[in-house]
């Protein structure tokens, strides 16, 4: 085949940019550690990275949750254990009636009321101002003083449940309401009166030395006392399923971000031996043309 | 007619001759590195001998040959390839020129990994999550709304950026229109002098090389190849309607419409619908490629606007209405915004799904939306990502077809090069035996005057 001047720099040209273009792609490769910067450069990759990175966010969001219904759960556990104390307090106080010692019974009777309230404020704790136990009427404490009526408190939240998202379709009810907890309008045993009631009874009891009121309030109160105590297994339970929706979460999220490395990474060793070896091919390509450029007739002549 | 005169005259015709020989040589050496020069060579040959054939002379003694003339200065180039190459040309303009078009968008719509319309969804529905834990907080309500505001205005945002982009491409329409403009005026002109010259028994090889450099440009511009291309009266046609006849030009226009500037033709004022080409590239990205990306947002947006207000009228705010929509209902991808009750009060956010501030259900309806199949079975999100791979697969599409046409142009040009290529080497070599010849040539002319000068100072004197 003929071979024109022409021909030897077009080629030249082509290849040395042909190289130089592979080059300039594997530098940008390795400096930015990513395998590639545009949907172009490799469209279902892309698509596949967008999608996973979306997955990421979904479940990195299931798992914020499991934080804050952790936070809650322990809240409400703290409050139980506390109420549970509260209650033991009065049962104590109940048993230590003493049927000959009326201003003794008068203290105690201050006690269970000093009882009292301690529970009524558990119940309205709040917490960065919202009420924990009021259901979905978080922004008025649930329980509010009936004027001097009985019984002596009133219930206004409501029974609304507060889920949390551990997964797809797949919630906990973080929250416990007040009125689960101490039995307001007989949400729990329509049969029984709430505990702030049957503490009222024993004080009343108490400040009459009434032996027998005091032993119904008495087992009332154990009622109460058992009740507090199976929430706290509730509790407990939900918290271990929350745990462990978390593990399984934070491993979820490992796996995607693997895989997203995967994806979009480039494999640093790979590129960079690319690299050392275009420059070489490079080279090459410059070093053979020279080498046809530099024989011509024209030094003979 | 033989005789030493005879010989002078061979001996000149051979010194005529090579001088121009050498001409054209040095007119080779001269363009070794014009772009799309074809080398030319002087074709030598024998002068008529004498005496002709047929007369009585000639029995006797047999025909004496007169010497050299040039013939004719002839073109090395192959047409066959020529129409190859302008072939690969007008679908590489195409390829290029869409793939420079959709490169810009892609520049809009992902300008980096993580950055890109999947990602804001998904922060929008982790606000939302967000908000579903504590509803009744003013600060996540904020967010929430500086979130949603940052959707809207990025939907709006892409949406301009793209007509832009259309507007961009409609600039480059006009330019090249412009060009193929100018080169069809400068091809008629060359029409009109190729034609002289052929009707004065010449071949005018270098208008025929800057004519056939503006043919390239022409097809590379449009895709339109002469039919009849070694000719003075080459036509072309462009959709079948001529731009040029001969020596006459039918010069396009363009018209601007609100979807884009239109091409019309010089010949009959039609309408004129360009498939290849540069400008073919560029319309094929305005007029199918751009508008499936702006139709794509558009069905993301009004989607997102339509599924999130549904959802949120059924709610309540923390003012106890309900019934509100969360954005102006209606909305584009160009016009979607926020409601404006949203805008002037957080506290309208409608998170919960009956009116009590502590519950979040709707709010956490909201975020599901992340998950739910709202449009042919597909999320928002994929949706989102299907975009991605859409105009990543339209770009890769034409640069593979680019890189491939120009693969195939290279080794087109490689041959045509290879035979219209000047080689330096073959030039000097043929110029030296040009000198030679010339020099031989003078020396015959020596020899014959010496021959002469015995004639005329020494026979017949004494």
């Amino acid at each position: 085949m003929r071979v024109s001047d022409s021909m030897i720099t077009a080629t030249l040209i082509a290849q040395l940019s042909k190289a130089s273009e592979r080059l300039f792609r594997l530098q940008e490769q390795v400096a930015s550690g990513l395998a590639f910067k545009t949907p172009s450069q490799n469209p279902s990759g892309a698509v596949r990275a967008a999608s996973l990175r979306s997955s990421v966010a979904e479940l990195s969001g299931y798992r914020q949750n499991c934080d804050d219904a952790l936070a809650r759960l322990n809240f409400t556990d703290l409050i139980l254990s506390t109420m549970a104390t509260s209650l033991r307090q009065a049962r104590d106080a109940a048993l230590s009636l003493s049927p000959f010692d009326p201003v003794a019974n008068e203290a105690l009777a201050d006690q269970v009321h000093g009882i009292a309230n301690s529970i009524v404020g558990d119940a309205n704790f709040a917490s960065e101002g919202r009420h924990l136990f009021a259901g979905h009427e978080t922004l008025t404490p649930p329980l509010i003083e009936n004027g001097a009526g009985i019984p002596p408190y009133l219930y206004q939240g409501d029974r609304g449940d507060i889920a949390f998202q551990l997964g797809r379709g797949i919630t906990v009810i973080g929250n416990l309401d007040a009125a689960e907890m101490l039995n307001f309008d007989g949400a729990v045993d329509p049969t029984r009166d709430d505990t702030l009631e049957v503490l009222r009874q024993l004080e009343v009891a108490l400040r009459a030395s009434d032996r027998q009121g005091v032993e119904n309030a008495l087992l009332e109160i154990d009622w109460h006392l058992d009740r507090v105590l199976s929430l706290r297994g509730q509790t407990g339970s939900r918290v271990q399923h929350v745990e462990f929706a978390k593990g399984r979460l934070e491993g979820g999220v490992r796996t995607l971000r693997t895989l997203l490395s995967e994806v979009q990474d480039v494999d640093i060793t790979q590129a960079i031996i690319d690299l050392r070896s275009q420059e070489i091919t490079y080279q090459a390509a410059a070093a053979a043309a020279s080498a046809l450029h530099r024989a011509s007739l024209l030094d003979y002549f | 007619m033989s005789g030493i005169f005879g010989i002078i005259n061979t001996a000149v015709s051979a010194l005529l001759a090579h001088r121009s020989a050498l001409n054209v040589r040095s007119h080779n050496l001269a363009n070794v590195d014009t772009p799309g020069y074809s080398r030319q060579e002087a074709l030598l040959g024998t002068n008529p001998p004498q005496p002709p054939a047929g007369s009585a002379d000639a029995l006797l003694g047999g025909q004496f040959g007169t010497g050299v003339r040039v013939l004719t200065v002839q073109r090395a180039r192959e047409s066959f390839l020529g129409v190859q190459s302008r072939i690969c040309q007008a679908a590489l303009g195409r390829w290029q020129s869409a793939a420079s078009s959709l490169r810009q968008v892609e520049s809009v719509l992902a300008p980096a990994p993580g950055e890109d319309l999947s990602a804001l969804l998904d922060r929008f529905w982790d606000a939302w999550e967000t908000l579903a834990n504590r509803p009744e907080d003013i600060g996540l309500r904020n967010v929430l709304v500086t979130t949603a505001s940052t959707v809207a205005n990025t939907f709006r945002d892409y949406t301009q950026r793209l007509q832009s982009t259309r507007q961009t491409v409609d600039l480059g329409i006009r330019t090249r229109v412009d060009e193929v403009n100018n080169i069809i005026a400068q091809i008629t002109q060359f029409n009109r002098q190729i034609g002289v010259a052929l009707a004065e028994g010449r071949s005018p090889n270098d208008i025929y090389d800057s004519r056939d450099l503006l043919l390239d440009r022409l097809s590379e511009l449009v895709g339109a190849m002469p039919v009849n291309s070694d000719s003075a009266h080459i036509i072309v046609y462009l959709d079948g309607r001529p731009v040029i006849q001969g020596a006459v030009a039918y010069p396009l226009s363009v018209t601007a419409t609100e979807d884009g500037v239109e091409i019309y033709s010089g010949f009959d004022d039609a309408a004129v619908h360009i498939a290849n080409g540069e400008i073919g590239g560029l319309l094929e990205a305005r007029d199918v490629a751009i508008p499936a990306y702006l139709d794509e947002l558009d069905t993301i947006a009004s989607t997102l606007v339509a599924e999130v207000n549904n959802l949120h009228q059924t709610g309540f705010g923390l003012d106890g209405i309900t019934g509100r929509d969360f954005f102006l209902a209606g909305g584009t991808a160009a016009d979607i915004a926020l409601d404006p009750a949203i805008l002037a009060d957080v506290r309208a956010i409608a998170a919960a799904a009956v009116d009590a501030p502590g519950d979040g259900s709707l709010a956490l309806q909201i975020a599901n939306l992340r998950t739910t199949p709202v449009v042919g079975g597909r999320t928002l999100n994929e949706l989102a990502h299907a975009l991605l791979g859409l105009v990543g697969n339209d770009i890769a599409a034409c640069e593979n077809g680019a890189e491939a046409q120009q693969f195939a142009l290279e080794q087109i040009r490689r041959q045509q090069q290879s035979i219209s290529g000047v080689s330096i080497d073959e030039e000097l070599a043929y110029l030296s035996l040009s000198q030679r010849g010339y020099e031989a040539a003078a020396r015959v002319v020596t020899a014959a005057d010496q021959m002469l000068g015995v004639i005329i100072e020494r026979m017949g004197v004494s």
